[in-house]
Formats: C-alpha cells, sequence, structure tokens
C-alpha cells in the first residue's frame, strides 16, 4: 500500500513539474491549453488508477489507464525537449515496440529469434517501397500494410520453426538474418539496392501542431515532437494490446509451451499452431518498430537491417529483461540513450573522440550491462527492480 | 491493508485533487511566455566564427582509410584558422562518426545519418561540408533542403549530387563514377585490346554508374556482379571467394573493381587465395595503396594490388607537385589530427582527397567575402573557378554541381605509393554521349593566400 501512495506521489509530481514547466516554459497559449489537456487525461488517468477496486475487478481498465499514464507522461517530456532528444525517444519508442515482439517470443514461448532485425527490414521496406509507388497514401495506412508485410514473413517463417527447438531454431533465424541483404540486393530495381529508398514526401507535422507553436519555431523542432509522438504513441498501443496478451488464455498457454510442452499438449495446446502465432506476432512488432524508424528517418538503407541490429535487439531483450514488458520500455530507453550517453562522457571527460577509448566506449558500455546482467539479475533489470520491489514490500 | 486505509485514500485523493488543480490552472491561466531569443542572421555565422560539420564514417565498415579524409580537410581549416582565418573567422569544424550507416563491424558511433544531421541542423552549422557516402548523403537531402541548409563537398562519385533543380544546396566534389570508369574504360580499350574483362562493383550507383561508364566507351564485361555491403559485413571477405572463382573459371584477364577499399581487400585476398593474376583496374575510391595494404602489412608476400591500375584526380604520391609539399606541412602541424604524422610519413589518397575539398572549402569562403549569407556564398560557389590540389579546375555552374570532370590513368608502384602510368589527363562528363579528350588547361599552382 505504502509503495503505491509513493509511486503515485511521484507521478503526481512529475505531472506538476511539468504543469509549472509548462506555464513558465511553453511559448504560446494554444501549447499550454493542449498541455493541460493532456496533463488533465494523465491525471485522470492515474485518479483512475488510484482506487483500488478498479485495479482488483477491472484488469483491462487498469491496463488503458496504465498506458494513458505512461504516454501522457513521454507525450509531455516530448513537447518540451530538444529535437535531438525527440528524435532519440523517436527511436527508441519504436524499438520498444521490436523488443515488445521478442520479448513475446521469447519469454511467453520460449523460441529464441535472431531474425528480428531483418523483421524491422520487412517493415522498413514495405513503407518504403509502398510510398515510392503511392505518395500520398495516409499513414496509417502504410503502417498498417507494413505490420502485415511482417505478420506474413513471420508466418512462412514461423511454418518450419514448429519443427525446430533451441539451437536449430536460432540458426534458422540466423540464416534469415543473414540472407535479408541478399535477398534485397537481389530484387534491387524495387529496394535501391546498398543505397535503399528515401520517402518521395517527408512526414511533417499535421498543421493543428504545427499551430500551437509559434510561427518562428524552426519547422525541425515541430515534425522532431510529430515524429516523437507518433512513435509513442505507436508504442503506447502495442503495449497495450501486447499487456493484455500476455494476461489471456492465449499468453498462458504460452507460458505452459514454454515450461512443459508435453504437460501443454496433455491439456489440449495445440504446439505448432502457439509456436507460429507467437512468431508471427513477434516479427509483426518488429515490423511495425522498423517502418516507425523508416518514417521518423525517411529514408531505409538495407545496411541498417544486418545481423548487428537482430544481436543488438537480443540483448537489449535481455538487459531490459526477458518476458517482461517495463523489460522491453528499459530496452527501448537504453537504445534511445546510449549514443547520447556515451557523446556526454567523451565531451565531459575530455577523451578524444576519435580515440580508441571513446571509439569503444558502446562497446564497453554494452559488454558490461550484458555481463553485469546475466551475473547479478538474470532477469533483467526489470526482474532486478521488482525483486527489489518485493524485498521492500515485505 | 485495511488498518488505516481510510486516511491513506484521502490523502492520495487530496494529492492528486491538488495536482489537477495546479496543472489545470496553472496552464490555462498563465500568460507568461518565453521570449524566442531572435536567430542570427546566418545560421553558423557570427562575427568571429562560421561553423560547419559532416557525418562521416570514424568506425565500421567504411572506416578503414576514409575515417581519415575529413580529418585531413580539419587539417587545413586548423592551419588556415592559425593563419588568422578566412575574413577574420575561424572555422569550426564538428565531425560526426555515423559509421556509414552500417551498425556492426567495430561501428562504435550512432549509425543513424539522419539522427546525426538533425543534431548539426539544430547547432547549427553553415553548411554541411564533405559528409561521405552515396546512402547515407541521399538519405539526408530533402531534410537539409526543407532546413535550408548546404550540402557542400559530398564524398561521393554519385550523380544524385548533380540536380540543382530539385537541390539547389547540394554540391558534389569529385569526378562522377561514370567519368572515371569512362576514362579507364578508354584506356583498357587502348592496352588490353579484346580480352576478357570482368565487373565487380558496389549495388548502388557506385557500381551501376561505373558499369554504364565502361559500356559508354565499348568496354562489355563478359560478367558482372553487383555485391551488397551489408552481406560484406556479416559474411566477411568469403561473401567475395564465389564471385572470384567464378571470373578465374571464365578466364577473365582483367577484373574491374568498383569497391571500397575494405571490399577491395576481400578481392584481392581471394584471388591471391586461388592463385589467380588478373589485371586489376580498380576505381580511385577503392585503390589508395596505404589504405589497402593495411589487410596485407606483414605477410609473407608482397602487396597483390602492385601493379593494378586505377585513376586519380590528385596529384601522384611519387610526381613532383607543389601542393604535396604544402599537404606534408599542415598534416605534421596538426597534431590533433594526425599525432602520429611525421615529414615522412606517406600522404595517402584519402588524406591528400580530403585536403582537396577542405581547400575548396576555405578558397570558395574567401571569394564570398566578408559579409554572405547561404544564398551568396552558393552563388561565388557556381560562378568562380577555384584552385585545389587536383590537377583539374574546380569550376561549379548554375546548372552543373557534380565538381571535378577529370584526371589522369596511375599504378600502384608500391605498398605506398602510386606512380603517373599515362601524363595525359583526360577530361569527360557523365552524359554517355560525350567523348573522353586530352586537356591541357590544367591548375597547377598553389594559391599565395595558403602559403601563409
Amino acid at each position: 500500500m505504502r509503495q503505491r501512495v509513493l509511486v503515485s506521489s511521484v507521478v503526481g509530481v512529475a505531472l506538476v513539474i511539468a504543469a509549472l514547466d509548462a506555464t513558465f516554459g511553453v511559448p504560446t497559449t494554444r501549447l499550454r491549453v493542449a498541455l493541460a489537456l493532456l496533463g488533465a487525461l494523465g491525471v485522470a488517468a492515474l485518479g483512475g488508477l488510484s482506487v483500488a477496486r478498479t485495479r482488483r475487478d477491472h484488469p483491462l481498465v487498469t491496463r488503458v489507464l496504465v498506458t494513458v499514464v505512461v504516454v501522457v507522461i513521454a507525450l509531455v517530456a516530448t513537447a518540451r525537449l530538444s529535437s535531438n532528444v525527440d528524435t532519440d525517444v523517436a527511436i527508441g519508442a519504436a524499438m520498444t515496440i521490436v523488443l515488445l515482439g521478442l520479448s513475446f517470443l521469447t519469454g511467453s514461448s520460449g523460441q529464441i529469434s535472431l531474425g528480428n532485425g531483418a523483421f524491422m527490414g520487412v517493415g522498413a521496406f514495405t513503407v518504403a517501397i509502398w510510398a515510392n509507388h503511392h505518395a500520398t497514401s495516409p499513414l496509417i495506412l502504410v503502417l498498417v500494410l507494413a505490420v502485415a508485410a511482417g505478420a506474413a514473413v513471420g508466418f512462412l517463417l514461423g511454418l518450419p520453426a514448429t519443427r525446430l527447438r533451441g539451437p536449430y531454431l536460432a540458426g534458422m533465424t540466423l540464416a534469415f538474418a543473414v540472407a535479408f541483404g541478399a535477398v534485397l540486393n537481389v530484387f534491387g530495381s524495387w529496394t535501391g539496392g546498398d543505397s535503399g529508398l528515401q520517402l518521395p514526401n517527408a512526414e511533417n507535422a499535421p498543421r493543428w501542431l504545427v499551430h500551437l507553436y509559434p510561427a518562428s519555431t524552426a519547422s525541425l523542432s515541430v515534425n522532431s515532437v510529430w515524429l516523437a509522438a507518433l512513435s509513442v504513441v505507436s508504442a503506447g498501443v502495442a503495449l497495450l494490446l501486447m499487456a493484455n496478451l500476455f494476461a489471456s488464455r492465449f499468453g498462458r498457454a504460452m507460458r505452459l509451451v514454454r515450461d512443459n510442452d508435453v504437460a501443454a499438449e496433455l491439456v489440449g495446446i495445440s504446439l505448432p499452431r502457439a509456436r507460429v502465432v507467437a512468431f508471427v506476432v513477434s516479427a509483426a512488432y518488429a515490423a511495425l518498430g522498423g517502418a516507425l524508424w523508416t518514417v521518423v528517418n525517411n529514408a531505409v538503407t538495407p545496411s541498417t537491417y544486418g545481423l548487428a541490429l537482430s544481436i543488438t535487439i537480443l540483448s537489449l531483450v535481455v538487459i531490459g529483461g526477458i518476458g517482461t514488458i517495463p523489460g522491453a520500455i528499459i530496452g527501448g530507453l537504453i537504445y534511445a540513450f546510449a549514443n547520447s550517453l556515451i557523446g556526454w562522457i567523451t565531451t565531459h571527460t575530455g577523451l578524444n573522440p576519435q580515440g580508441n577509448v571513446a571509439s569503444q566506449l558502446n562497446g564497453i558500455i554494452f559488454g558490461v550491462l550484458l555481463v553485469a546482467t546475466i551475473v547479478f539479475a538474470p532477469m533483467g533489470i526489470s526482474g532486478a527492480l521488482r525483486r527489489l520491489w518485493a524485498h521492500r514490500s515485505r | 491493508m485495511a488498518e488505516g486505509g481510510v486516511n491513506v485514500v484521502r490523502m492520495r485523493r487530496i494529492a492528486i485533487g491538488g495536482a489537477s488543480v495546479a496543472l489545470i490552472l496553472g496552464m490555462v491561466m498563465s500568460t507568461s511566455g518565453i521570449v524566442q531569443a531572435s536567430p542570427p542572421k546566418v545560421p553558423g555565422v557570427t562575427a568571429k566564427q562560421v561553423t560547419i560539420g559532416a557525418t562521416v564514417p570514424l568506425t565500421g565498415i567504411a572506416a578503414q582509410g576514409y575515417s581519415e579524409v575529413a580529418k585531413a580537410a580539419n587539417a587545413v581549416f586548423t592551419w588556415v584558422n592559425q593563419h588568422g582565418g578566412v575574413n577574420g573567422r575561424q572555422i569550426k569544424y564538428v565531425i560526426k562518426d555515423d559509421c556509414y550507416g552500417t551498425p556492426g563491424f567495430g561501428c562504435t558511433g550512432n549509425p543513424n545519418t539522419v539522427a546525426l544531421t538533425k543534431q548539426l541542423i539544430s547547432l547549427p552549422v553553415f553548411a554541411t561540408v564533405g559528409s561521405l557516402g552515396t546512402p547515407t548523403q541521399d538519405s539526408v537531402r530533402s531534410l537539409l533542403k526543407a532546413n535550408h541548409v548546404p550540402q557542400l563537398f559530398v564524398n561521393s562519385g554519385s550523380k544524385d549530387w548533380n540536380n540543382p533543380k530539385v537541390y539547389p544546396g547540394l554540391f558534389g566534389w569529385q569526378t562522377s563514377y561514370t567519368v572515371e570508369s569512362k576514362i579507364l574504360g578508354q584506356y583498357i580499350e587502348a592496352h588490353f585490346t579484346g580480352q576478357k574483362v570482368c565487373f565487380l562493383g558496389q549495388h548502388d550507383d557506385f557500381g551501376g554508374d561505373g558499369l554504364l561508364g565502361l559500356q559508354d566507351v565499348g568496354v562489355n564485361p563478359i560478367d558482372s556482379v553487383m555485391y551488397d555491403v551489408a552481406s560484406l559485413v556479416t559474411g566477411g571477405a568469403g561473401y567475395f571467394t564465389p564471385f572470384i572463382a567464378k571470373f578465374q573459371a571464365e578466364g577473365c584477364k582483367v577484373v574491374y573493381l568498383d569497391t571500397i577499399p575494405g571490399a577491395t581487400d576481400a578481392a584481392l585476398g581471394n584471388a591471391l587465395a586461388l592463385g589467380y593474376h588478373p589485371q586489376w583496374v580498380i576505381s580511385s575510391v577503392g585503390a589508395d595503396p596505404v589504405t589497402v595494404d593495411a589487410a596485407f602489412a606483414g605477410k609473407p608476400f608482397p602487396d597483390p594490388e602492385i601493379g593494378a591500375i586505377s585513376f586519380s584526380y590528385l596529384p601522384a604520391s611519387l610526381d613532383t607537385n607543389v601542393w604535396n609539399g604544402w599537404m606534408r606541412e599542415i598534416l605534421t602541424n596538426d597534431k590533433a589530427d594526425f599525432p602520429n604524422f611525421t615529414s615522412t610519413s606517406p600522404i595517402d589518397g584519402n588524406m591528400a582527397y580530403g585536403i582537396g575539398w577542405g581547400v575548396a572549402f576555405v578558397e570558395a569562403l574567401r571569394a564570398a567575402g566578408r559579409n554572405f549569407t547561404r544564398a551568396s556564398f552558393l552563388k561565388t560557389l557556381t560562378s568562380t573557378s577555384f584552385q585545389t590540389p587536383a590537377l583539374v579546375p574546380l569550376r561549379y555552374t548554375a546548372t552543373n554541381h557534380q565538381g571535378l570532370n577529370g584526371g589522369y590513368i596511375v599504378q600502384v608502384r608500391s605498398a605506398s605509393s602510386t606512380g603517373v602510368l599515362d601524363k595525359a589527363v583526360f577530361v569527360t562528363t557523365s552524359s554517355p554521349k560525350s567523348s573522353v579528350t586530352v586537356t591541357s588547361k590544367l591548375s597547377t599552382a598553389i594559391p599565395s593566400w595558403l602559403l601563409g
């Protein structure tokens, strides 16, 4: 109980700080009203969460409210942060979606995929190819198409996966990750070869958002806010769907498959079906993340979606915490700010940014995090936090 | 839980109620706003400084050799700054590592060219100068255009940089891939008449335009392979083995490479392992001997690149050229970027390349005068002929933003040097109809103000 009060107070204080910041720091009345409405929504959701009966009797409502609070905090923040941080947030939120997908596959169904970077690539290229042939399609349609394409490829790859387990399955997804670049190369006239594709129209902020800011504001800043908001809201939707899936009958069936597939079969769960569905969900999530990257970057290059990305995704899931939703958010945050952190370290320590130490910082930080996680917190950062939490509540 | 629950619930309600009231009232009622600082007249330019930036591969797959290019340009800026700057302004050059937009392979920068370019725009920079790579720079063309930031001297020979109608602020620098392959192709036609030619190129404008240029002058490779960089990153040199083995089986006596240095190494290494010794003809992009030899240094056999034919628009390192001495001086002077460079170190092709457009930028900045805007700077750039280390003058026009249009044939003579194979300097254009001709209009002098 006390902890919940603590959390509510912390979130409440954060919202009040946001309010004060909005009062003194926001340039136009219109933006102030917009932030106020957004803040009110967040506070209302928080109020709903504070009712113990809601939490007990209506888990779905609770999940919606939690998502709204998280998304509102992120949106209020993006409206106020610099365009550089907003770009980081957009990239990180999209990565969170990808991590959610892999987390579900690995954490719930016990399968390992080294190919999620390539699934991202499927979504990323779907957006770019479609936009180059139908420049005026609404964004939502393009994103849905990308998710569908990802799901379709996931299904095809999931079929053989029903017969494979452990290292053999990992080997198959690895083959997909390695072959993906060559496949793009073969279809060079569609995918643009090594140059990749640029979107014909940059995704610009809608008029209503531009009007919230003073006329003198650089289009770069408003567009960055818009792209970050787009990513954050998509991540919110993905998060909500995943939370429900985790808690659903299907989610429980998945965990049973992971822990004991013989028992699962005995109670009537179809193993192949469960495994294929897990693959499809994970691929669709990855494709959405990749699609958002293309929109944010206004371009796609095949080299982005190589093997290194798949490995990064897997290590982020491990660092954040396999099979948990907070773990995916933590992983996304780490990915979003790792490069800025390295930049900050090099400028504040006077390291030569082109020197040996500085140029290896990324590897050092990720490597240390990964090793420390595996040794000290096998359930990842989110698992460690949860244990700390449980310990304190006792 | 039940004990004291009422109090806690009440406390929480008060807290949340208070927070919401504060939030809503505070945001709606307040009328204070922040005063927008008026932006400077020319972004990135102050009375004493011009800030420019670039995204380049300092680490990752393309870093080998290319990591020196922007630093070499910075050596020019450092030298000029030490001698009073340009029109009283110091040049501040901000270099961001984008790993060629490719994660993995030792990449430790942020492999996101768009995000890094946004950082440069918000600094702000006056222009991006010497950013490297075709795919990477293609991906930020519209971003830079939308923010009115000139994109100068892109380090790539793609024809994409010559599109002034759509991208008025976009400028290339080096000879286009087509110009280069046309000149090399003509040499192959003249000296290896009737011999089988095979082609290995990067699957983008680099390989595509290069192959077209060869065909323009009548060289039709019996086999042409386009490789992708991502597979080279994951597959390593083994990715090339089947291609090279096929060239060998087909009996190709001449192999033309449109490859980046790492890929050149992979091709040469595979041929060596297969006992295959064709005449290599390598695009200047991936032929620099110092860079290519790094992979073979310390091995018991001689550098397999020796004897390879290539193209250059910069002075050959063994040539007596007034620029070679000056380059050595400024590189030795810049201890921050080249701490280990001494008066006897070899000047590799990447350094000369970076110095080339570094000089082009300071020349253009000087010609633009003390009071300039982005528009007036671009006007100066398209209406002036510049002397750079390149053998042909650098000349842009309102309708041609490509850059240099010619050079000469060189041969790799040792692990660290190239020599002139044919003294003639050829010029042509990217158009399939224009022929390759010898020019006598050379740029051999050094602008006197650069001599200090």
